[in-house]
This record gives structure tokens, C-alpha cells and sequence, in this order.
């Protein structure tokens, strides 16, 4: 078997062990940070498959350990994912902080909510990626972000929307082809998940 | 977003003919967005628009496919639920209005033809709904399976790959259309 395959295995088998953790022991929240810190180095990983399982595995585990990791675990977490994010490098683990991010806007909404604001400051650089997929990546961390805002925050809502919005529409005034399209991929995003009033128009996809 | 949804939607169609193609699937995908958030508004400014410019789309040999990977996509029953009335308001003025022929070029709607314009606008209106989130996630586990196979196979298999789909997206039911 190759090296990863085996990995692609192995994280299949702890989302089944995830699957099975009923109570919650001191025991269990033991092994569920062990979990994540293993899965946790396969972000970033050469192939982009490993990584997405992997990214699926950490918001399983974020979802099961949210209450018992507490806060001190997302003001740790989610700086280093942003700090992924940044650098210039062709090959920066970038997409590998945007999974991060994702996951833990998606399954642990409550404690990621205080850091939102870290990740709507940084968030332009993977929209404008050169790589597509990193792009469509942020993208869902963005929807992921704006759901969250748009159900728990009152006033800096506002704020962070036009923010986004401005960027977009500057985007749209670029002439290279990833930022027109980052841009596009915003709008999209807003247009989806960042208003309140949305006659007969839900998200097909809860996200949590 | 509200106010400013007419520029909105009058700079993303403007980028329909972008030369760059990513650009221009993505401009495809935001239609059915558009239309949906602001139906009234869309219909009345940018349908015949976006209509013609999904049938030019479709015209194009080499870049049928842009608009094909959303009508070959799954549509979900709760979407389907709600796109209803987008779909309806497209039919109801392109398809039943007097502008029609102005508005789509190429079509008739003669009897003799009417089995395969029938045919186009199902695959465009599918088109024109389904463009809906495919997430990383699913678009990963799409392109694992064979479609073309499943095109080719019976319904028994293809109910098959719904439900495979359907599993493999978190849902329950899974409708294909066309």
C-alpha cells in the first residue's frame, strides 16, 4: 500500500472511531486532542485529497470537542490558520489553513465566533489566489463565516459585509483573471449567504 | 446588496464574455443566484440577457460544456422545491411571451420541432437551476465516478449513482434530472 493510501485509511478509520466516542471521559478528551493533533499534520500534505479528507477529519473532531477543547483551544488554532493563510511562497500551506478554517467556522460556529474578525481581515489573500482551488476554498470559508455572522452578530455585521463587498467590487475592476474571478465568487457568496431578507431562498447545504 | 443589486448584477453579466473561461462558468453559475435573490428585479432587467446568453453558450460546440456540467449535475429535491418559480418565471417569458423569437435565437416552437427545442430547454432550464453550491466535497466525490457510464447504463444504475451521490453529500434523496 502506498504511503497514501495508508493515510487516506487510516483517516477513514478515525472517522469511525469518531463515530463510535459516545461519552464524554477525561479519557476520551485525551485521545480527541491526540486525534486532532495527528490529523493535524497532514495539513498541510502534498496531495490535495489527503488534505481534504483530513480537513473533514479536524472538523469532525472540532465538532465533537468544541465544549471540551474551550476557548484557549480556537485562540491558539485559529491564528496559526491565519498565519498559514499569509506568506508569499508559491507553495505557501495556504490551502491547507483555509481547510482549517473552514472546518472550524463550520462545526464549532460558537467559539469561532470571537475570531471572526481575524479572518475577514486576511481573507482576501486565498480569494485571490492564483491557484483555483484555494479560491473556491476560501470561498466556502467565507460562506461558512458569513453564515455565522449573519446569525450572531448585531452590530459589526454591517461592517464586515461592506468590507467584503468593497473588495469585491474593486476585484471586478482588476484585469487579471484570478482576482475577476475571486471577485465573482464573492459576490456569489453574499449574494447566498450575507443578507437576512431572502424571499423563498434558503442554502441548500446547512452548515453545521 | 439590495440597493445595489442592478450594478451588481450589470457588472458579473458583463464579464459573460471574458476570454478568460473560468470567468466566464462562473458568470454561468451566478445567474441562477442572481434570479433567485432578487427574482422580480431580475426577470425585469436581465432575463433576456441571461437567457440569450446561456443559448449562445449552448450554440458553442466547445463551450456547450460550461453550461453542460450544471445541467449533468444533480439537482436536489429541496432545490428543485424552491427554484421553481425562478424556472416557471424564465418559461413563462422566454418561452410563452411574444418576445421569444427575438429573445432566443434559433428557436421554433413549430410542432415538427417542437421535440427537440423541448429538449434544449430542458437541458437549459436544468442548466439554469442546477448551477447550485456544489461544494469542494461533492465536486470531488462527483468526479470519482464515472459519469459517462452512468449516462450510458439503464435507470436501475443510475438510481444507483443517485443514491451513491445522495450518500455521498449527506442527503437523503438525490433527483436526477435529465
Amino acid at each position: 500500500m502506498s504511503a497514501d493510501a495508508y493515510k487516506m485509511n487510516i483517516l477513514a478509520i478515525a472517522d469511525h472511531l469518531l463515530d463510535i466516542d459516545g461519552e464524554e471521559t477525561i479519557e476520551s478528551k485525551r485521545n480527541l486532542f491526540r486525534f486532532y493533533n495527528y490529523v493535524k499534520s497532514l495539513l498541510p500534505h502534498h496531495d490535495v485529497n489527503i488534505m481534504l479528507a483530513a480537513s473533514k477529519t479536524l472538523g469532525q473532531i472540532a465538532e465533537i470537542g468544541g465544549a471540551v477543547f474551550g476557548e484557549g483551544f480556537m485562540d491558539k488554532e485559529v491564528p496559526a490558520a491565519i498565519e498559514m493563510l499569509q506568506g508569499d511562497k508559491q507553495d505557501s500551506p495556504r490551502y491547507a489553513g483555509v481547510l482549517i478554517l473552514k472546518e472550524l467556522a463550520r462545526n464549532s460556529p460558537t467559539y469561532f465566533h470571537s475570531h471572526i474578525g481575524l479572518v475577514f481581515d486576511k481573507i482576501l489573500i486565498p480569494l485571490r489566489d492564483p491557484r483555483l482551488i484555494v479560491r473556491e476554498g476560501a470561498g466556502e470559508l467565507l460562506a461558512a463565516c458569513l453564515e455565522i455572522v449573519t446569525q450572531r452578530e448585531r452590530q459589526a455585521r454591517s461592517l464586515y459585509l461592506s468590507k467584503i463587498l468593497q473588495d469585491a467590487q474593486l476585484g471586478l475592476k482588476m484585469s487579471q483573471p484570478e482576482i475577476i474571478h475571486g471577485s465573482l465568487l464573492t459576490y456569489r457568496e453574499l449574494l447566498l449567504h450575507g443578507s437576512m431578507v431572502r424571499p423563498f431562498f434558503r442554502p441548500f447545504f446547512p452548515l453545521s | 446588496m439590495k440597493e445595489t443589486f442592478l450594478d451588481t448584477a450589470d457588472q458579473i453579466l458583463g464579464f459573460r464574455s471574458s476570454r478568460d473561461n473560468l470567468v466566464k462558468k462562473m458568470v454561468i453559475t451566478l445567474i441562477p443566484t442572481l434570479a433567485a435573490y432578487d427574482t422580480q428585479t431580475f426577470a425585469e432587467h436581465f432575463l433576456h440577457k441571461a437567457m440569450a446568453h446561456l443559448l449562445t453558450q449552448l450554440e458553442k460546440p466547445n463551450e456547450r460544456s460550461f453550461g453542460k456540467f450544471h445541467s449533468d449535475s444533480l439537482c436536489y429535491t429541496h432545490q428543485f422545491r424552491y427554484s421553481r418559480d425562478s424556472v416557471h418565471c424564465y418559461w413563462s417569458h422566454c418561452f410563452c411571451g411574444r418576445e421569444r423569437h427575438e429573445a432566443i435565437p434559433g428557436f421554433r416552437h413549430d410542432a415538427d420541432q417542437g421535440r427537440t427545442s423541448k429538449q434544449r430547454v430542458r437541458v437549459l432550464v436544468t442548466s439554469v437551476i442546477t448551477s447550485h453550491c456544489w461544494s469542494q466535497e461533492e465536486k470531488f466525490a462527483f468526479r470519482g465516478t464515472d459519469i459517462s457510464m452512468c449516462r450510458d447504463a439503464s435507470i436501475g444504475s443510475w438510481s444507483e449513482f443517485n443514491q451513491i451521490v445522495a450518500r455521498s453529500a449527506g442527503l437523503d434523496v438525490c433527483l436526477w434530472i435529465e
